[in-house]
């Protein structure tokens, strides 16, 4: 017929027209990656610095971050303008220890809680989201009950208790907000897991028969992946942020230990002839808690970008 | 709807009973109050005698369903190391804090709304992405770390502001920025996005369809709309904010209850501690409760479910 | 031209730059419109007929670009007109009624407060005067305890009920031309006729002059005075409603009216006729006739179709390669083939 006689151009749908083009999603995709890449970059190069403190320290680059000299107390950092030691590029703390070494173990305390509180707490969140979102009516009430009471709940003042009561220390710290930040994956995961249990083919999966924990593993998990991620790079950061506040308050990692909210704790009585030593530490906070909030926002619009 | 509200306030009493007793329990369980009453110099004999006066003997679900009795009838006890009742001593600090809490969530309203409205405004222009930089910058600074660099830049170096202390409403200006800054990159980005779809909406095109006034469109049909659900969140960003205030209060020595919990805490004063966990939970509670409300009573269909 | 003529357009176009290109949904549409005439815009979704009302109100989008040889309302041309002058005309001289009365009135308010607020701006900011006029028009459109209802919020009116609403509040200023995009589209089949027939009763009560876009034609049929059909962006067909009707032309048009069931003529369980495809992209360059691809005469000379409209005695034209005859005797194939 005519279509035959007359072969036009190919026909775009409506849904083609209104789409961005390839190269529009490409600017787009590059702009976000902007801070997705940075994010990831300086994300990646703390964790080097981490990772391979001790290497640094065997090699010289670095000194020991419990080795005090007296005679070498409060040093100026490079940039001061008078009386600069060579041997310690950013000075020294009030006992003389090389406050470069403390910032690069820092890191690594910083990471270490990050890193174990989100495990702990993504778990926790994790499985009650799920199991609320799957199975519904009672449970979720449950669930939804339990979340709502954790969130009524001071995390900051109450954080502080627990170590008050069970004595501050690293793996207190750790055990304590990760029993505590798990909310935001429990409410994350719920609604996720409602909308995926709503899926052609996972109805099709309960309608076979398959078992709940078959359906949630093999089924609904992948779906929930992505999200899962980004959830977790948020209460990373926020789990970094409130280990250096209750360090800074006294009731969090204890000394001699080089926490950067420790470090800024035992910097506070210096601050107004020393103020380095306040910068410092928040700074290199800022700088892994922001690396880590692009990392985030960047990999969930590239997850969403892939998921349409 | 009076059944939706009175099924959420039964809940939200529920949910108060349970934070008071996980607290109650924590700090139990875990250290002898009696060592802390009786001090160091207490013999075996005190102790026993102030675990009998104050019934730490007696199981702990009984110790604390009385303190919970006297506590619903507004008596919390006794300072453990004041020696004053805990009534008298938050009564007299939450003052402090609400100021503290009321003037951070108005900063953070003040500066979020407009910035969240222009960005909206203008998807992608520069003060769009101005506003998002905040955002990210605000979200990864540490707030007591922020606070400490205004105390050196503002108080030390300038000498602009006063650093410690609650005597004056200057007294009040950098811990109600560094506690309100904390809550603007949520509310900005809520009112940057409710406005966006309240823009693209078709009663403000019927607006313009009227011929109404630019500033009209904006204010009364697309701001207002955009609004109530930023409103909501600063209401529950409220609740959060009063716990944020132990660390402001500290540090400023502003001396609110954020700043008593601290001081009880060092002293382990259980009773002023569990006092003020249970205040912290009620106000985040009723917060809660009302921005539910007040969504209810916006949107009908919430509460019919 | 009768000098009671509103609003003359002529050549209008609708650019929109989209990743793709650039996208011509409205490509060189002519009408007007005089005082007490209904002229009733028919396509189907897709054609340009909603960019069109919001190209003469001055409610493009951003991005879009207008363009015309000639856009004369009340004998103004208002093509160069700044924000602020037409929004002096919005609401006063012209005015529109949406698809979607369930969100085109805004939840915070009151229906009071949104009919009362146009009356206000434009002609007296005075309270009483706007109020007593609110309820004489709400009345007018049949909504009975007219008083009480400035009082109650959108969601507390049905969606019948609100498009009454979005009618009185067109009407508050008593404008020259009113604009009803697809204004039943969004409504239950019962509701539809009676408010179409409100709105040509107003119309003629009101001696306004009226633009109906529709893709009903039953409803066309009945309440317009000129019909323009368009296809693809432009004008394939225009004429007085009846002319239209009676002996359509072009092939699209003809297409069309046999879709539609006529009472004593369709018989019971024939089958209703439809147009096979689907409305082409218009990004990029465009040329000829853009129905080709769905056309049943279609022709390699469709390919090369310059766009000038055939003109016929009674103002009845028609833009197609085929001569009037010819055109003619297609579309009484067509009818046979339903029939």
């Amino acid at each position: 017929m005519a279509e035959a006689a007359l072969p036009l151009r190919r026909q775009q749908t409506a849904e083609e027209i209104l789409e961005p083009s390839p190269l529009s999603k490409l600017r787009k995709r590059i702009f976000k990656n902007y801070s997705f890449l940075i994010g990831a970059i300086i994300l990646i190069l703390i964790l080097v610095v981490a990772v391979l403190a001790p290497v640094f320290e065997a090699l010289g680059l670095i000194q020991d971050p419990y080795a005090q000299d007296l005679a070498k107390r409060l040093q100026n950092p490079f940039w001061h303008e008078k009386k600069v030691d060579p041997d310690h590029v950013f000075g020294t703390d009030k006992v003389g220890r090389d406050y470069l070494s403390r910032l690069v173990y820092g890191a690594q305390i910083s990471l270490l809680i990050g890193f174990s509180t989100m495990i702990i707490s993504g778990s926790i969140g994790t499985v009650l989201g799920v199991t609320a979102g799957y199975f519904g009516g009672r449970v979720d009430m449950v669930v939804n009950f339990i979340i709502n009471t954790r969130l009524a709940m001071p995390v900051f003042l109450v954080a502080m208790a627990a170590v008050v009561a069970f004595g501050a220390s690293l793996w207190v710290v750790i055990l304590v907000l990760g029993l505590f930040l798990w909310d935001r994956f429990a409410v994350v995961m719920r609604s996720i897991t409602m909308q995926a249990r709503d899926l052609d083919y996972v109805k099709a999966a309960r309608a076979l028969g398959c078992s709940p924990p078959y359906i949630i593993v093999r089924e609904i998990f992948p779906n929930v992946l992505s999200s899962l991620t980004v959830v977790a790079t948020v209460e990373m950061a926020n789990a970094i942020l409130l280990e250096a506040a209750l360090s800074f308050l006294g009731f969090g990692v204890q000394a001699p230990t080089p926490s950067w909210g420790l470090m800024l704790n035992e910097g506070r009585e210096y601050m107004f002839f020393s103020p380095w030593l306040l910068a410092l530490p928040g700074t290199c906070l800022f700088l892994l808690v922001l690396a880590i909030n692009l990392f985030g926002d960047g990999l969930r619009d590239v997850t969403l970008e892939r998921e349409r | 709807m009076l059944v939706y509200t009175l099924k959420r306030s039964f809940v939200a009493f529920l949910i108060l009973i349970v934070v008071s007793g996980l607290t109650f329990s924590l700090s139990h369980l875990s250290a002898d109050p009696a060592l802390t009453i009786g001090g160091e110099q207490a013999s075996d004999e005190d102790i026993e005698a102030i675990r009998k006066f104050y019934g730490f003997d007696r199981p702990i679900y009984e110790q604390y369903f009385s303190w919970l009795g006297r506590a619903l009838q507004g008596d919390f006890g006794e300072s453990y190391h004041y020696k004053q009742p805990v009534v008298d001593m938050i009564s007299g600090r939450i003052g402090t804090t609400m100021t503290l809490g009321v003037l951070a969530i108005l900063f953070a309203l003040i500066v979020s709304i407009p910035l969240g409205t222009v960005a909206a405004m203008r998807p992608n222009s520069l003060i769009d992405r101005f506003a998002l930089l905040i955002a990210v910058f605000g979200q990864a600074l540490p707030t007591f770390w922020f606070a400490l660099m205004m105390i050196i830049v503002f108080g030390v170096w300038w000498r602009m502001l006063p650093i410690s202390g609650n005597t004056t409403w200057a007294h009040f200006v950098m811990p109600t920025i560094a506690l309100g800054y904390y809550a603007t990159p949520a509310l900005m980005r809520l009112t940057r996005a409710g406005m966006i779809e309240v823009l693209e909406s078709d009663y403000i095109r019927t607006a313009r369809a009227k011929g109404l006034s630019p500033t009209s469109i904006l204010f009364k049909h697309a701001l207002r709309n955009a609004i109530i659900p930023v409103v909501a969140l600063a209401a529950v960003w409220f609740g959060f904010m009063l716990g944020g205030s132990i660390v402001i209060e500290t540090i400023f020595n502003l001396k609110g209850i954020g700043w008593l919990s601290y001081d009880a805490l060092l002293r382990s004063d259980l009773p002023v501690v569990q006092a003020i966990v249970l205040i912290f939970a009620s106000f985040y509670v009723v917060l809660t409760l009302l921005a539910d409300l007040l969504n209810a009573y916006l949107d009908p269909r919430i509460s019919v479910r | 031209m009768s000098k009671d003529v509103i609003l003359d357009v002529r050549n209008l176009k609708v650019d929109i730059p989209v990743s793709a290109g650039m996208l011509h949904p409205v490509r060189g549409i002519s009408f007007s419109v005089a005082r007490g005439e209904t002229l009733c815009i028919v396509g189907e979704s897709g054609c340009g007929k909603s960019l069109t009302s919001l190209a003469l109100m001055g409610l493009l989008p951003k991005t879009a670009t207008r363009t015309a040889d000639k856009l004369d309302f009340l004998g103004q041309d208002i093509r160069d007109l700044k924000e602020r002058q037409m929004a002096a005309l919005r609401g006063v001289n012209m005015a529109m009624i949406f698809q979607e009365p369930m969100t085109s009135l805004n939840p915070a308010y009151t229906i009071g407060n949104q009919l009362i607020e146009v009356y206000r701006r434009h002609i007296d900011p005075g309270k009483a005067e706007a109020r007593e006029r609110a309820i004489f028009l709400l009345e007018k459109v049949g909504i009975s305890a007219a008083a009480s209802r400035l009082s109650q919020y959108p969601h507390q009116l049905s969606g019948g009920l609100r498009q009454r609403v979005m009618i009185a509040m067109a009407l508050m200023c008593g404008p020259d031309v009113i604009i009803a995009d697809e204004p039943t589209t969004a409504l239950d089949v019962t509701i539809q006729a009676q408010i179409l027939h409100l709105l040509a009763d107003l119309q003629k009560e009101f001696q306004m002059g009226m633009i109906l876009i529709t893709h009903d034609l039953g409803i066309v049929a009945r309440v317009a005075d000129k019909v323009q059909v368009m296809y693809a962006g432009s004008t394939v067909e225009e004429g007085p409603c009846q002319a239209v009707f009676d002996s359509p032309l072009h092939p699209y048009t003809s297409g069309l009216l046999r879709c539609i069931p006529v009472p004593g003529k369709t018989q019971r369980g024939s089958r209703l006729g439809s147009v096979p495809g689907i409305v082409p992209n218009l990004v990029g360059d465009l040329h000829g006739c853009m129905f080709r691809n769905r056309c049943d005469h279609a022709e390699a000379a469709c390919e090369a179709l310059a766009g000038d409209a055939t003109q016929l005695s009674d103002g009845h034209a028609f833009t197609c390669r085929m001569t009037p005859d010819e055109a003619a005797q297609a579309a009484r194939q067509t009818a046979r083939e339903v029939a």
